[in-house]
């Protein structure tokens, strides 16, 4: 009962409702995605109640899955990574004067994708939670490591840099009081910093800052440039729409699937899970050749596929405390800012949270359809809003949510750095998702490992000698090196 | 202009991009080589200075200052293995490779400075906001931030203000901040 009111409060409604308005318009602006949603409205949310607080950011971060996909078919453009299989038959769609049905099977299909894996959250989180209830201190360690490593190994081709971003995302974790003898660590004759630093502040500068920064010298370069144009589009005739989609319903399940199971495994994403549904449908579909050339199956697999992550990805989040991917370890940032951490103690505890949360994420792909069957010429037309605008109001908005924080101009300082740091990063090479996830990792790791070599009175060999952690590295080590792998093993089979 | 072996038979796209890899890879051991100093300094001096040990955990031997040591350790390491092989491939590229004198054609005007200059004014504006308030610091940013953009449009600067006062009333009023 407790849980219903919750979820249909006036105030956590409207929150719900602006969170996703505001996730579609930025997912709608090339160049902006999920993580840059979820940290500008970060800022709003530390003021907010805790559950329109969290509603705020989960309805940003669906909203922002979605709206990407609208430049897809309009402007050929995906408005996040999420979406770049959307290309491949939404804008073909668009040329042939069917922009209007390819966003309506858009929309539709995310919704249908985001619900399946809500209920998905729903039905395994609590089974996984009784499982990782019973492990101890070495294999939480070292399902630390593996988070970490599957955030290395989004950086693909740059692990190295991933890793020594991860270290330096530990090392900040490592800023403030020692947890278990209060000794001082890394203040840098700062005393501000005996707290700690806010992960909310390090992420608005690592990722809302830092592409303020990187999109300004855009801005510059294209201030010439006359407005985007759009593929104009009639009314959309949403029986058409649901006619159309439906037609699909393998595609729609065997995306649902393939979202559900990437979304569950860190460093993974709506990007890899869109693209291997798209292919997956060419590859089972009777016509493949119609792929590519605009074909409505192609639109609903790869919209079905990157929106039904979104669940899944709260999977480890609220089980393990694991964030999956950046944008995962952003709302970990938000729950510890509201004082929930995330963990199997969030389930057998019997708090309410996570039911709130798994529901919430029901409402809010209920609300992104409405909202994007009524305002979608609104959304559509947002794309055309020139950088130049955006970036003195991002900035704006920043620092006043870094100071609302704590009503302390000392969180802009921090900001700032991180904001800096992160252009940095970008600059030579560095990924920023590694550095984040170890940020939120970095006290959890440190508290097991201690733990844990306490138990095993100083020996290492505890982590490969137990077989649950010895399986986790093994998988972490599998994650590292799997395109390498891939690629000796595609060597051997030529050979032979 | 001096002409090594090969040179003839390469495209000149190929030229310019092999040195641009170049400095790509001088990029990269320039980062790894600032990050080994850094790793050296904290590993040797810093790490004492900057994480006093208390007498209690000084027999310890999961002390506060050994996560900290364990991921200097690992930036210095992987930096290290950075290095070499950043070496590897230049080497690897500079058998083939030419010394091409001409400069490859960079992109002229400000646009490279843009985000620093920018990361300036964000700087003023997070010093106006310290000692002048919010809306003193907001009103003469915006146009800092515009015209470091070359921004001539006066609809865009209005924008920007119509925008930063709605979301003043936001802050004030609705989530309760009390801006300086």
């Amino acid at each position: 009962m407790e849980i219903l009111s919750q979820l249909l409060s006036p105030m956590n409604l409207l929150f719900m409702n602006i969170g996703v308005c505001t996730g579609i318009m930025i997912g709608v602006m090339p160049g902006l995605g999920t993580n840059f949603a979820i940290t500008v409205l970060l800022t709003l949310a530390f003021g907010l109640d805790k559950y329109a607080s969290i509603f705020l950011l989960l309805g940003a971060y669906c909203g922002s899955m979605y709206g990407g996909s609208m430049t897809a078919i309009l402007i050929n453009t995906p408005g996040t990574t999420n979406s770049v299989a959307t290309v491949f038959d939404g804008y073909p769609l668009a040329r042939q004067g069917k922009a209007g049905l390819a966003l309506g099977v858009a929309l539709l299909s995310s919704t249908i994708g985001g619900i399946v894996s809500a209920c998905a959250l729903l039905f395994f989180a609590p089974q996984l939670a009784k499982i990782v209830n019973v492990i101890a201190s070495p294999e939480y360690f070292c399902l630390c490591i593996c988070g970490l490593i599957a955030a290395v190994s989004i950086a693909r081709d740059r692990k190295i840099k991933g890793i020594i971003s991860a270290a330096i995302g530990l090392l900040v974790a490592c800023v403030g009081l020692d947890p278990a003898f209060g000794s001082k660590r890394l203040l840098f004759g700062i005393p501000r910093l005996m707290s700690g630093l806010r992960v909310a502040t390090c992420m608005l500068g690592a990722y809302a800052l830092c592409t303020v920064l990187w999109m300004s010298r855009e801005a510059y370069e294209n201030r010439n440039k006359g407005k985007t144009e759009l593929i104009e589009f009639k009314k959309i005739n949403f029986v058409e729409v649901c006619r159309s989609t439906l037609k699909y319903k393998r595609t729609l399940i065997r995306s649902s699937i393939f979202g559900i199971v990437i979304g569950a495994i860190p460093g993974t994403g709506g990007a890899i899970s869109a693209m291997l549904s798209y292919n997956e449908a060419r590859r089972a579909s009777k016509n493949p050749d119609e792929f590519g050339k605009g074909c409505i199956e192609g639109v609903v697999a790869a919209e079905c596929g990157n929106n039904a992550v979104t669940g899944a990805t709260l999977i480890p989040m609220l089980t393990m405390g694991i964030p999956g991917d950046s944008a995962m370890a952003i709302l970990l940032g938000a729950l510890t800012m509201q004082g929930i951490i995330p963990g199997p103690a969030l389930f057998s505890q019997g708090s309410i949270w996570v039911y709130v949360i798994m529901g919430g994420l029901i409402l809010v792909n209920i609300f992104m359809f409405l909202q994007g069957a009524v305002l979608i010429r609104l959304f559509a037309n947002i794309s055309k809003i020139p950088q130049m605008i955006m970036i003195p109001c991002i900035i704006v908005v920043c620092c006043m949510g870094a100071f609302a924080m704590s009503n302390s101009t000392f969180e802009i300082a921090v900001m700032l750095f991180f904001g800096g740091l992160g252009f940095i990063m970008k600059t030579f090479g560095f990924p920023i998702p590694p550095m984040t996830i170890a940020m939120v990792l970095g006290a959890l790791c440190e508290t097991n490992l201690r733990r844990s070599l306490i138990l095993s009175k100083d020996n290492w060999a505890i982590f490969v000698t137990r077989p649950v952690s010895i399986i986790i590295l093994l998988i972490s080590l599998l994650m590292l090196f799997l395109p390498q792998i891939k690629l000796a093993v595609e060597k051997l089979l030529r050979r032979n | 202009m001096k002409h090594h072996r090969g040179q003839d038979s390469l495209p000149s796209g190929a030229i310019g991009c092999m040195t641009m890899k170049n400095r790509k890879y001088l990029k990269d051991i320039s980062a790894y080589l600032f990050l080994l100093v850094v790793t050296a300094y904290m590993w040797t001096v810093g790490i004492e200075k900057q994480i006093p040990i208390p007498k209690v955990a000084r027999d310890q031997s999961f002390k506060p200052s050994t996560f900290p040591r364990l991921c200097f350790l690992a930036i210095g390491m992987f930096s290290l293995l950075g290095i070499v092989i950043s070496l590897m491939k230049m080497t690897g590229s500079r058998t083939q490779e030419v010394q091409n004198e001409e400069e490859e054609k960079r992109p002229l005007g400000l646009a490279p400075f843009i985000p620093y200059l920018t990361f300036a004014a964000i700087i003023i504006y997070y010093i106006l906001f310290q000692h002048l308030g919010w809306i003193i610091s907001t009103m003469f940013c915006i146009p800092l931030f515009l015209l470091i953009l070359r921004c001539r449009k006066i609809s865009y600067y209005l924008i920007s203000y119509a925008f930063c006062a709605a979301m003043y009333l936001l802050f004030v009023f609705v989530l309760k901040v009390n801006l300086p």
